[in-house]
């Protein structure tokens, strides 16, 4: 045997066993992509509902702890389970509103210095446990 | 004869570069004074602008903030300070440039360090580097705690509650003739005044007290305002 022909089979093993291993990984790849299409659509139906009742988290966007401002209020934005009840409570002010909508902003009033808000929500199911975040905001005017 | 000609292209080649080397490069900077920059140089450039735009902003965000305690002493220009929660700051003073103020009820006044007294509320403002703060201002101000709770006790002869906030922990509340006192509207969520006879043993509280430092008994407040959830707003 001639040492170009020799040398030709080996090259088209070798390019022969690559284009196999890719085929048979492309293979995979297409067979779990099916099957996870068929898990999803499955625990989507029944994973979606329970997720738009049971949302027990509070979080808030705005204000940040220990801000300082230079307006007399502040925008307080945050989401809630859709339905709680939100109480917002500093020295000068009381806010008490219904969460009709899972974001919620509501323009809260400062005082001059140091601001200690509180944000309490309470979910609509009456088994479910309240939660609270505490904030200083600080409100000051700012140095000419 | 070889060996001369290459001798010859060898100091040639020698000097041409020596005398390159001397001369300045004033043509090239005088007939190329607007540069021009390539897609990906102006790319870069770009990129470096917003890299500092938003270094300035996080910077200018993480020193938007104050930084409040009590204040626990005050030597070589040092002044401690320490939270509620326990956590101490070292605030750095310069004579120079530390102003000193007096919040009062919608503006501030200007006071002197020596008018901070130990066991004062303040707050600082200035650059925070991570529990140490080299102070622009120093405020003096009240310290307002807003908290809620279950009220676990009505005493109807003392004119005190009881509350066990979220923490856990219990609050006594004294209720004093300025004490603001709501109650919320089960259905309309409206805010009234009532008496402290309307209170009930069960109802959700939400509470605001000013910590003056001589309190009485530790968690016994004043009560300035409490905001009143029946408990049957909870019953659906």
């Amino acid at each position: 045997m001639k040492k170009e022909t020799a040398i030709a089979i080996v090259f088209g093993i070798i390019l022969g066993g690559i284009v196999a291993t890719l085929l048979i990984l492309r293979n995979k790849e297409l067979q779990l992509a099916k099957n996870k299409a068929f898990g999803s659509n499955s625990s989507q139906s029944a994973a979606a509902p329970a997720t738009s009742q049971n949302i027990q988290s509070f979080t808030l966007d705005a204000p940040q702890d220990g801000e300082i401002v230079y307006t007399n209020s502040v925008t307080i934005k945050g989401s809630a389970n859709k339905g709680s009840l939100i109480v917002i409570q500093s020295p000068i002010k009381d806010l008490i509103v219904k969460n009709d909508n899972e974001q919620f902003s509501e323009d809260f009033p400062l005082s001059f210095g140091e601001n200690a808000i509180t944000i309490t929500v309470y979910p609509p199911q009456a088994e479910g446990k309240s939660q609270e975040k505490r904030l200083r905001i600080y409100y000051l005017k700012q140095s000419l | 004869m070889k060996k001369i000609i290459y001798l010859f292209l060898l100091l040639f080649i020698v000097f041409s570069a020596a005398v390159r080397a001397q001369t300045p490069p004033v043509s090239t900077a005088s007939s190329n004074l607007t540069p021009t920059l390539s897609a990906s140089e102006e790319k870069l450039i770009q990129e470096f602008k917003t890299n500092v735009a938003t270094q300035v902003a996080q910077y200018q965000q993480k020193n938007n903030r104050a930084i409040a305690g009590f204040m626990e002493s005050y030597s070589n220009n040092i002044m401690k300070i320490k939270n509620d929660s326990g956590d101490e700051y070292s605030v750095k003073i310069d004579d120079n440039l530390t102003k000193f103020y007096q919040v009062t009820s919608t503006d501030k006044t200007e006071i002197k360090l020596a008018d901070i007294k130990t066991g004062q509320y303040v707050f600082v403002t200035g650059v925070i580097n991570g529990h140490k703060i080299d102070a622009n201002e120093v405020y003096e101000d009240d310290y307002f705690i807003t908290e809620s709770g279950k009220i676990t006790e009505v005493n109807k002869t003392d004119y005190y509650v009881s509350v066990l906030t979220n923490d856990k922990e219990t609050i006594t509340l004294d209720i004093e003739s300025y004490t603001k006192q709501q109650l919320m509207d089960i259905k309309t969520l409206a805010l009234s005044p009532i008496g402290f006879s309307k209170i009930k043993s069960g109802d959700t509280i939400h509470f605001v007290v000013k910590k003056t430092g001589k309190e009485r008994e530790k968690n016994r407040y004043s009560a300035l305002k409490m905001i009143i959830i029946p408990q049957e707003f909870f019953i659906k």
